[in-house]
């Protein structure tokens, strides 16, 4: 049987291969890949929080944007050290997580994705309302970003942006494979599968989902800063029900539950989008559609999550077919 | 010494309808207590109460002389006080092994870990293995639940409730969907019980009860209807009419 560790370490390769064949085949679309990690980094949030622990949320982009204004103020304010800003933005995320998440999980179900839905405009709102500090819907703009540990300058092309990225997005994915096969992270996936269960075995699953709620803040905040840093300009987008909702469909094309699935349905997706809307500007929105009743018909848990299972099945059936 | 769990006057009504009527009963340590009667009669609303999953409208609970009535079910649990379900409870993407060492970590509390993984805890996996083997289920411990059969599923549902080292151990009907080869492996999981374990069992299969039960409890619209040895329960009067209507 494949050990976990080798599954992650076969999924790191695959996403360094994957980042150096970025590198050299687009190198004119460094930008567009750097903001596809922090996109990642959003979709992989959305998953711990409702792929692994099955909270319904269509505000994630409440988080993110958190990250993304956090950072942004703090470069535009004269804080332009690359690492101190992944650090706000983290911490931002998380705390936007704890508050968001102190009243989404009050509720389940249909409620719950109300709640997140009306949060996120909110804080759409908030970030428009005060055009003072935020830009408002100019976007934030004045953002100054010192050279990376003093020594790499982010320049127009994305190179350092998007190194960053891929060393943010590697640390980020083998940490959270880590954390879902740790044993908060198999409670959390037992709390969306069995909430019985999970109180017959003497826990509560507000605190449990909470904790997870700030960890999945944390990492999208930390797509958001990444987003700032490699962009240099914030906007309204980064804080809005569009960039949930896009989130969302990215998790299902991916498949939930398992974080790289997270991490192919963004890829995916955002890959789609870029190759597609250049070649039809008008239409892409309907390629993207079918795409996804492709996958909800015929790869219910993903492209990542099927082929997974599939492998899996396949190596349950392999010793019985020796016999 | 206290009994290990006691229920006084306890009663549940939703609005007009009683479920629970003024139940009293007492398992002193150790006991091996049957709890039978026809469905509907308010076995499992009872142990619901019990575990804190329902709220009963009066009445104490006593646990190794603690009331914890208003207690919730988090806190009985690591009071001890650990129960299997009527239909299973199992997380369909697990495998049969981490559900019992989450079990295992879950009596020690210890879930909160975030960066070892759970598989990779030796001792944990050493004490979730005895487990396993013991309700023979070592060569299906990597199958996730959800590819089981129910049978097997049934005895995961024991496994977990023993990896939680109980002091009183409620199941609602072990036994059920366990195919005919599985049983020697319940009964047998069962006769192994700690000899201190108070345990009070829901089932219907009347053999099982016999061979496990020193004490019967039977229920009947949420009253306790008779109480004694399962001879004695046998040969009751309200008992047969509980159950033949005659």
């Amino acid at each position: 049987m494949k050990s976990p560790l080798a599954s992650d370490l076969t999924g790191i390769a695959v996403v360094l291969v994957l980042a150096v064949g970025g590198f050299i085949l687009f190198p004119d679309n460094l930008a567009f890949l750097a903001g596809m990690m922090a996109v990642i980094l959003l979709v992989v949030s959305l998953d711990l929080v409702s792929g692994v622990c099955g909270v319904a949320s269509l505000g994630q982009a409440a988080l993110f944007g958190a990250g993304a204004y956090g950072a942004g103020i703090a470069a535009a304010n004269g804080l332009g050290d690359p690492l101190l800003l992944l650090g706000i933005g983290l911490v931002a995320g998380a705390v936007a997580g704890l508050a968001t998440g102190a009243i989404i999980l009050r509720a389940h179900g249909l409620p719950q994705l109300v709640l997140s839905i009306a949060l996120v405009e909110l804080a759409h709102e908030a970030v428009n309302k005060a055009s003072f500090i935020t830009g408002g819907s100019d976007g934030l703009t004045g953002i100054r970003i010192s050279p990376l540990l003093g020594v790499f300058a982010f320049d127009l092309w994305g190179v350092t942006a998007y190194w960053l990225s891929v060393a943010v997005v590697v640390v980020v994915l083998v940490v959270l494979r880590r954390l879902v096969r740790a044993p908060f992270g198999m409670l959390c996936r037992g709390l969306r599968q069995s909430p019985v269960r999970v109180a017959s075995l003497g826990q509560r699953a507000y605190p449990v989902a909470l904790k997870m709620y700030v960890i999945a803040g944390g990492v999208a905040g930390l797509g958001g800063a990444l987003r700032a840093i490699s962009t240099q300009v914030v906007g309204l987008d980064s804080v809005s029900f569009t960039l949930s909702a896009e989130a969302l469909v990215m998790l299902i094309v991916g498949g939930t539950g398992t974080i790289f699935g997270a991490a192919t349905g963004a890829f995916v997706f955002e890959w789609m989008e870029h190759i597609v809307s250049v070649a039809n500007p008008f239409h892409w929105l309907a390629i993207v559609g079918a795409l996804l009743i492709a996958v909800v018909l015929f790869a219910p848990h993903g492209l990542y999550g099927s082929t997974a299972r599939w492998l899996h099945e396949r190596r349950m059936r392999a010793p019985r077919a020796d016999e | 010494m206290s009994a290990a769990l006691e229920v006084r006057d306890l009663r549940l009504a939703f609005g007009g309808l009683v479920v629970t009527d003024d139940v009293t009963l007492s398992l002193p340590v150790g006991a091996r207590t049957a709890l039978i009667g026809p469905n509907g009669a308010g076995k499992t609303t009872l142990v619901n109460q019990i575990c804190g999953m329902l709220t009963p409208s009066a009445g104490r609970i006593m646990l190794m002389g603690e009331d914890i009535t208003n207690l919730p079910q988090a806190s009985r649990v690591h009071r001890g006080l650990i129960r299997s379900f009527q239909v299973t409870q199992l997380f369909p993407d697990l495998t049969v092994a981490e559900h019992v060492v989450l079990a295992v970590l879950a009596q020690a509390r210890k879930t909160g870990g975030v960066w070892r993984p759970m598989m990779r805890r030796g001792e944990t996996r050493e004490r979730a293995q005895v487990h396993l083997d013991q309700l023979g289920l070592a060569p299906i411990e990597d199958r996730r639940t959800g590819e089981i059969a129910y049978g097997e599923q049934r005895l995961v549902e024991i496994a977990i409730a023993l990896a939680m080292q109980p002091c009183v151990l409620l199941l609602d009907e072990p036994a059920a969907g366990i195919p005919r080869e599985g049983m020697e492996l319940v009964t047998d999981a069962l006769a192994a019980l700690p000899e201190d374990l108070a345990v009070i069992m829901i089932d219907h299969d009347m053999d099982l009860v016999r061979r496990f039960a020193r004490h019967v409890v039977v229920l009947a619209s949420g009253r306790v209807i008779a109480a004694g040895t399962p001879a004695e329960i046998s040969h009751d009067a309200a008992v047969r009419t509980a159950y033949l209507g005659t």
